[in-house]
């Protein structure tokens, strides 16, 4: 079988996600994502570092390096065991990934929290989330705490399955589905760019039954409920800003939320499985009122988050990997254009992204010694703020990362969940 | 706990503004005393791995592949000679072209920002350089001295007249265009004067060079205030 080989050959390919991330990865586009765990006493670096080399052998199609070939990148399994490094004012700065030696995910501990910032060419959030978590748990046990096994916390005496290695945009690649028309160019936000590695930070800290509380009064999920309130203060920035244009000269909002197609697809694969939906509203025809959104968002999610539709845009992405003129042209050209296309293709047809990697669950007896979870999204220059929602244990993290110098969009965010009577803290770097 | 009285939002005991509207946070006096853990680093930390070059070990290490890459042909060119004729024959003139550009070269990236030892130094190896090719020629000096020197000095002259002139005016338009054709023209006559010994087609050239010259330094000292270039197409075109 041709996936078998995977586990014992030297090196392997890039996922359909990754290669994008692969060509455009820069100081400005650093393509990583962060997850944190705070604990409730101080991390003991060398316990952690002890962890992570047991770790790290569970997860071999982590303990990589992105090397160049002459048409594409591929990820290299490397002998060495990755470093625990110290935290930074800015997270998710740029990763080196293309350098000699370099693993593509940076481990970081500072103070009570262990942070792993992971590059998008190795994995997405869900991979990241059981990455982390059987760190955490090889820590914790490493400091004495017993635990049962759980879900989504890997065994680090198994071997790994050939079907963790697995790129399943392939495996459920179907080739004979039309294609999707590109969506026009989107309301983007109109502030100017800090200098490249500067990442503002604002969480915000909401209780959980409170929001999913007030999310029932609407009748939506979570992520419909957050999604309807960032679609709202992006509408309220655009109409505040550009109020003497004309109406039908405004860009459409629209924002794209990651979707784990490991839960419509029965896929195993610790790599890059991820896709799109892109809720939005159309500013020229005039200003939505909230419930308006809502509906919108509802009905535009439980339309799209359906398997023919998603195939349909794993046909449109494999099939450009797949284009002979684009295979044939060597790694220097693709690099040349890769980030022309990722802008121009992607980045402008977003206003903003919010990805909700749900509900962590950690064992038990281990959630006791575990403050926090934390997830920090990647940002780019022309998205400017993303937003990243993780809960865990009653609380909800909302996290915005934001590469721009103006924090409009955070304080409307948060001042409309104030308005509707749920209490939010606020943390920041 | 505090909150920040415009957001309504809570925040940590300690923080002086709110993250969000950078509104001073109230304080109340019996929680200003307590000192809050820090979320992140004061300072951003650069990558390790990464060492970055300073200008000056950038220029260093430029001059280092220049003249390695230089000293590799200079030393096969003259062996060679050494090897086949027993002595220094034809390899002096690649020699000398290799000494030359290793010359140029190197002197701005030893003296960066020192514009006078810059221009003394590259017109010395201009001029060394002439005069050594017109010496190994046939070993004496021919037309070093008639042509090549007072050419090399009145270009010399022209251009750093031109840039010092652009240099030292407050206002920057089209004068400078007006210098550099008053440069080209001034040149051009020299240029004949030092070839031909006498004054013919080079005057085709310095009237049109001054007398557009002229009207360009006219144009932009007699319109002297700004125009919106913009607001003037508006303006005429009443759109």
């Amino acid at each position: 079988m041709k996936e078998r080989k995977e586990t014992f050959r030297e090196w392997f390919r890039l996922d359909n996600a990754a290669v994008i991330f692969s060509l455009v990865s820069s100081p400005r586009i650093p393509a990583l994502f962060r997850l944190s765990v705070t604990l409730k006493e101080p991390v003991n670096v060398s316990l952690l570092q002890t962890a992570l080399n047991k770790t790290i052998i569970r997860f071999p199609y982590f303990r990589v390096n992105l090397r160049p070939g002459l048409f594409w990148y591929y990820l290299r399994k490397l002998k060495t065991f990755p470093r625990v490094e110290a935290d930074s004012k800015y997270p998710c700065k740029e990763l080196h990934v293309r350098k000699r030696g370099t693993f593509p995910f940076r481990v970081r501990a500072f103070q009570n929290r262990i942070a792993i910032e992971f590059h998008h060419s190795i994995t997405d959030g869900t991979g990241g989330i059981i990455f982390l978590k059987t760190l955490v748990v090889e820590y914790l046990k490493l400091r004495g705490v017993k635990a049962h096994k759980v879900e989504d916390v890997f065994d680090i005496s198994e071997e790994p399955s050939f079907e963790e290695y697995e790129d399943s945009y392939k495996k459920f690649y179907d080739k004979n589905l039309p294609s999707i028309k590109l969506p026009p160019k989107a309301f983007r936000l109109p502030y100017k760019l800090e200098k490249p590695g500067v990442y503002h930070l604002t969480t915000g800290i909401i209780p959980v039954k409170e929001f999913i509380k007030k999310a029932k009064e609407y009748n939506v999920t979570v992520t419909e409920f957050l999604v309807a309130i960032y679609l709202d203060s992006l509408q309220e920035i655009q109409f505040n800003f550009l109020k003497n244009k004309p109406k039908r000269k405004l860009k459409p909002i629209r924002v794209s939320i990651p979707i784990n197609l490991r839960r419509i697809y029965p896929s195993k694969t610790m790599r890059n499985f991820s896709l799109f939906v892109t809720p939005g509203i159309d500013s020229r025809l005039g200003k939505f009122t909230f419930d308006e959104i809502i509906k919108e968002v509802y009905h535009f999610m439980r339309t799209e988050l359906n398997d023919k539709y998603i195939s349909q845009s794993i046909r449109q992405n494999v099939r450009a990997e797949l284009n002979p003129i684009l295979r044939i042209m060597p790694l220097f050209i693709k690099k040349l254009f890769g980030r022309l296309i990722y802008m121009g293709y992607g980045e402008k047809r977003y206003s903003g992204s919010l990805s909700n990697l749900g509900v962590v669950k950690l064992p038990p007896e281990m959630e006791e010694h575990v403050e926090d979870f934390q997830f920090l999204p990647g940002t780019n220059p022309e998205r400017k703020v993303s937003c990243g929602v993780v809960s865990f244990k009653n609380k909800l993290y909302i996290n915005f990362g934001n590469v721009s110098n103006s924090k409009e969009l955070e304080k409307i965010f948060f001042r409309k969940i104030v308005k509707m009577g749920i209490p939010v803290k606020i943390e920041s770097n | 706990m505090p909150y920040c009285s415009r957001c309504g939002v809570e925040v940590d005991p300690g923080v002086e503004k709110c993250p969000l509207c950078n509104t001073p946070i109230q304080k109340l006096e019996d929680i200003s005393e307590i000192k809050v853990a820090k979320k992140y680093p004061d300072e951003p930390i650069e990558e390790s791995s990464i060492k970055r070059r300073t200008e000056k070990e950038k220029r260093m290490f430029a001059l280092e592949i220049v003249s390695i890459s230089l000293a590799l042909p200079f030393l096969i060119t003259t062996f060679l000679d050494l090897i086949i004729n027993k002595s220094i024959t034809w390899a002096r003139f690649p020699m000398l072209g290799f000494l030359f550009i290793w010359g140029t070269v190197a002197i701005p990236l030893l003296f960066p920002k020192k514009p006078i030892i810059l221009v003394l130094g590259e017109v010395s190896f201009v001029m060394g350089f002439l005069a050594l090719v017109d010496y190994f020629d046939d070993w004496k000096l021919e037309w070093y001295v008639t042509y090549a020197l007072p050419i090399v000095i009145v270009t010399i002259l022209f251009s750093s007249l031109v840039v010092l002139a652009s240099i030292l005016v407050k206002k920057k338009g089209a004068n400078i265009a007006a210098f550099i054709l008053f440069g080209i023209g001034g040149l051009t006559f020299c240029l004949e004067i030092i070839i031909s010994r006498t004054i013919s087609w080079s005057l085709f050239v310095l009237t049109p060079t001054v007398v557009i010259g002229l009207f360009l330094i006219y144009l932009h000292y007699r319109f002297t205030k700004d125009i919106d270039i913009k607001d003037k197409l508006k303006e005429k075109l009443q759109i």
